[in-house]
C-alpha cells in the first residue's frame, strides 16, 4: 500500500467524495510547511486553496474528470503568470512572467491545483541541486545527501510526500537522475513531445519538460495533460498523443558499454531488474552503442554552446537583475550578469563561448554535432533489433552534499558532469527515457533507465507499469518523512 | 591563437590564456579569485571535451536537431498583440515606452555625428538599434 497518495489514488478519493480537493490541498500544504528539505522556492497557499475550491465546485457539478483537484508543483523553470519564476537564480529572483508556459496552461485546464514552485539548480545546470541561489535541497532518504538535479526540488518534494507529482525538465538527465536518487519515477519524453513554450531555455535542442511522480501510471496521467503540438513552440512535434501499447514478449537491449566500469552493486541491482523483466516474458539481448564514451564531452559542448547563446538575453535592461548605479552601459551589462549568475552558470557560459569562438568552432561545436549524429545512429541501429534498452540511471546512489562541488581552484567540475554519463546519450538522440526505482543500496534508492525509440512512450510506460505491478520499490517511502 | 589543429595541451593552455577574452565575449566580469577558479575549471573541462578528438567523424554531417527536423513555417499573419506596457513593467527601468540605460551618446556636438561612448557595447544598444 502507498503511504503517500498517488494521483490515481487522489482521483479515486475525489470521485468517491471521500475527501474534498480543499482538504487534500490543505493536507499537502501542511506537509510542505512542516518540511525542512528546502524543496520549494515559492509556496502558493492562497492560489492553491482557491484552485481547490474551483475543483470541488466542478466535481460537484459534473463529477470528477481529468486531474481536477490533484495538487502538483511546478519546477521553477516554468513561467507562471502572477507567481515568481526564478530559475533558482539571483538573475530572476524577483521575475514574474507575463504569461503561463504551455505546460502550466494545459495542466491548469486539466484541473490541477498548483501548490508551489520547486527549487532547482540555477537555470537547470547541475546534478545535485547545490547550484541554487535559494540554497541546496536535501534528499529525504538522507538529508546529508543531495536529491540530484537539476529537478532536485521536484524529486525531493514527491519522494517526501509533499506533493504526489511535480513537473521537471531534462536537458541531460535532470528528471531521470533526481528521480533515481529520490526513489521515484521520472519521464523525459521524446524531444518535441512536450511544448517548451514558457520553459526558460537552457539548451534548446535538448531541453524537454516531463513529469516526476510516484508511479509510472501517474507519469502516464500527467503526460496525457502535458503533451501535444503547440504552435507557440516551433520545435514541438505534431504527432499522435501517447496511447497504450501491446506488451507481448519484447526484446530489451542491454548495451554492453554501460556496464564497463559500472559499480558492482549498481550492476547487480540493474541485472536483478532485468531478470524481473524476463519473468514478465521479455527477453534480454546484448546490444552495442559504440559511441557512448563520446556522449558526455559532446553533450557539454553542445549544451554549453546553446546556454551561452540563450543566456545572452540577461542584460539587466529588459528584465531580471540590474546592477546598482552603473557607470556606463558596459558596466551595466557586465555587473548585472556577473552579479546575477552563479559560478556553474558562468562556467558553462565561458565553455560555450570558447566552443563557439573563432578557431574552435569546428574542433568543438561541429565535432560535437557530428558525434551527436553517430550517437543517435547507434540507438537507431540498436532499435532495429530490440524494442527497448535497459541501463542504470546513475553511476552511484545519492552522494553527500559538497562531495562533488568545485568550490575552489582545486575543484574539478567534471566530476559532477560524470553523474550524467548514462542519461546524456538518450538526450543527445532526442529519445524518451524513464527512470524508475528498482532497488536499494545502503538504504538509498537505485534507479533503472529504460529508453525507447522516438515517440514510443506508450511502450516505455507499459513496461514500467508492468514492472511496478511486479515489484514494490516505487511504493517505499523514506522513514523520516 | 592556436587553431583547431593544435594539440590538446596547447589548446588547454590557450583556454587559460583566453579567459579574459572569453569574459569579454560573454560580457562577464570576474573578481580575481573567481577568475582564477574558473580558469582552472576551464582547463579541466577542456580536457574532458578534448576526448572527442579520438573519434573518427570524417564525412559525418553535423546534427542540429535531434529528430533531424526542420523549422516549420507558419502563415505570415499577426497572431498576437504585444502589450508594451505589460512587458516593460518587468524592466528594472523604463519610461515613456523606452527602456532606460546609462547614457551611451555624448550630448550632440555642434557638428558631426554623435560620439558613442562605449566601444564594446553590443550593436543593438547603439543609437537607432534600440533594444
Amino acid at each position: 500500500m502507498q503511504p503517500f497518495p498517488t494521483i490515481d489514488g487522489i482521483r479515486r478519493t475525489l470521485a468517491a467524495k471521500a475527501a474534498s480537493a480543499v482538504e487534500i490541498t490543505q493536507a499537502q500544504l501542511a506537509r510542505i510547511a512542516a518540511s525542512d528539505l528546502n524543496s520549494f522556492v515559492t509556496v502558493c497557499e492562497e492560489d492553491a486553496l482557491a484552485a481547490a475550491q474551483r475543483a470541488d465546485a466542478q466535481i460537484a457539478r459534473k463529477g470528477h474528470a481529468g486531474l481536477a483537484g490533484v495538487p502538483i508543483a511546478h519546477k521553477d523553470v516554468f513561467c507562471t503568470a502572477g507567481v515568481k519564476t526564478t530559475c533558482a537564480s539571483r538573475m530572476l529572483a524577483n521575475f514574474i512572467a507575463p504569461y503561463d508556459a504551455t505546460v502550466v496552461t494545459r495542466l491548469a485546464d486539466a484541473g490541477v491545483v498548483v501548490v508551489g514552485k520547486t527549487n532547482m539548480d540555477e537555470f537547470a545546470m547541475g546534478s545535485s541541486n547545490e547550484n541554487s541561489h535559494f540554497g541546496p535541497v536535501s534528499n529525504p532518504w538522507d538529508t546529508e545527501r543531495v536529491p540530484g538535479g537539476s529537478s532536485g526540488g521536484s524529486a525531493a518534494a514527491v519522494a517526501a510526500g509533499l506533493v504526489p507529482a511535480a513537473t521537471g525538465t531534462d536537458t541531460g538527465g535532470s528528471i531521470r537522475q533526481p528521480a533515481a536518487f529520490c526513489g521515484i519515477s521520472g519521464l523525459k519524453p521524446t524531444y518535441g513531445r512536450v511544448s517548451r513554450h514558457g520553459m526558460v531555455a537552457f539548451a534548446s535542442s535538448l531541453d524537454q519538460g516531463g513529469p516526476l511522480a510516484r508511479s509510472a501510471a501517474d507519469l502516464r496521467l500527467l503526460l496525457r495533460h502535458m503533451e501535444g503540438h503547440d504552435p507557440l513552440d516551433s520545435t514541438s512535434a505534431d504527432v499522435e498523443p501517447t496511447g497504450s501499447a501491446s506488451l507481448a514478449g519484447l526484446s530489451i537491449g542491454i548495451p554492453r558499454e554501460y556496464w564497463r566500469g559500472l559499480d558492482d552493486r549498481i550492476a547487480a541491482v540493474i541485472d536483478e531488474a532485468g531478470a524481473v523483466l524476463e519473468g514478465l516474458g521479455h527477453r534480454r539481448v546484448d546490444v552495442s552503442l559504440p559511441h557512448t564514451a563520446y556522449a558526455t564531452p559532446a553533450y557539454y559542448v553542445i549544451a554549453s554552446a546553446e546556454a551561452s547563446t540563450n543566456l545572452a538575453r540577461y542584460d539587466g535592461v529588459r528584465y531580471g537583475h540590474r546592477a546598482d548605479s552603473p557607470a556606463d552601459l558596459d558596466d551595466l551589462y557586465l555587473r548585472s550578469r556577473s552579479e546575477g549568475f552563479g559560478a556553474e552558470v558562468k562556467r558553462r557560459i565561458l565553455v560555450g563561448t570558447y566552443a563557439l569562438s573563432v578557431g574552435y568552432y569546428d574542433a568543438y561545436y561541429r565535432k560535437a554535432q557530428r558525434l551527436r549524429r553517430l550517437i543517435r545512429q547507434d540507438f537507431l541501429d540498436a532499435f532495429g533489433a530490440v524494442d527497448l534498452i535497459l541501463t542504470p540511471a546513475t553511476p552511484t546512489t545519492a552522494f553527500r552534499k559538497e562531495a562533488l562541488q568545485a568550490v575552489d581552484e582545486s575543484g574539478d567540475p567534471t566530476a559532477m558532469y560524470q553523474q550524467d554519463i548514462y542519461t546524456v546519450p538518450a538526450s543527445l538522440a532526442g529519445l524518451p527515457a524513464v527512470s524508475i526505482p528498482c532497488g536499494f543500496i545502503d538504504g538509498l534508492p537505485v534507479g533503472m533507465q529504460v529508453i525507447a525509440p522516438h515517440f514510443a512512450e506508450d511502450r516505455l510506460l507499459a513496461v514500467a507499469e508492468a514492472f511496478q505491478r511486479e515489484t514494490d520499490w516505487h511504493a517505499r517511502t523514506p522513514e523520516k518523512s | 591563437m592556436p587553431q583547431s589543429d593544435s594539440t590538446p595541451t596547447e589548446r588547454r593552455a590557450a583556454a587559460s590564456d583566453m579567459i579574459d577574452k572569453l569574459m569579454r565575449l560573454a560580457a562577464l566580469k570576474l573578481e580575481a579569485d573567481e577568475r582564477e577558479m574558473l580558469k582552472d575549471n576551464l582547463d579541466r573541462i577542456v580536457a574532458l571535451i578534448d576526448a572527442m578528438r579520438s573519434a573518427d567523424t570524417d564525412g559525418i554531417e553535423p546534427l542540429d536537431h535531434p529528430l533531424d527536423g526542420v523549422q516549420p513555417l507558419r502563415p505570415d499573419q499577426v497572431t498576437e498583440d504585444i502589450d508594451r506596457d505589460r512587458f516593460q513593467g518587468l524592466a528594472p527601468a523604463a519610461r515613456d515606452g523606452l527602456y532606460l540605460v546609462p547614457r551611451v551618446v555624448d550630448a550632440v556636438a555642434s557638428a558631426g555625428a554623435p560620439r558613442i561612448r562605449s566601444a564594446n557595447a553590443p550593436r543593438r544598444a547603439r543609437p537607432g538599434k534600440r533594444a
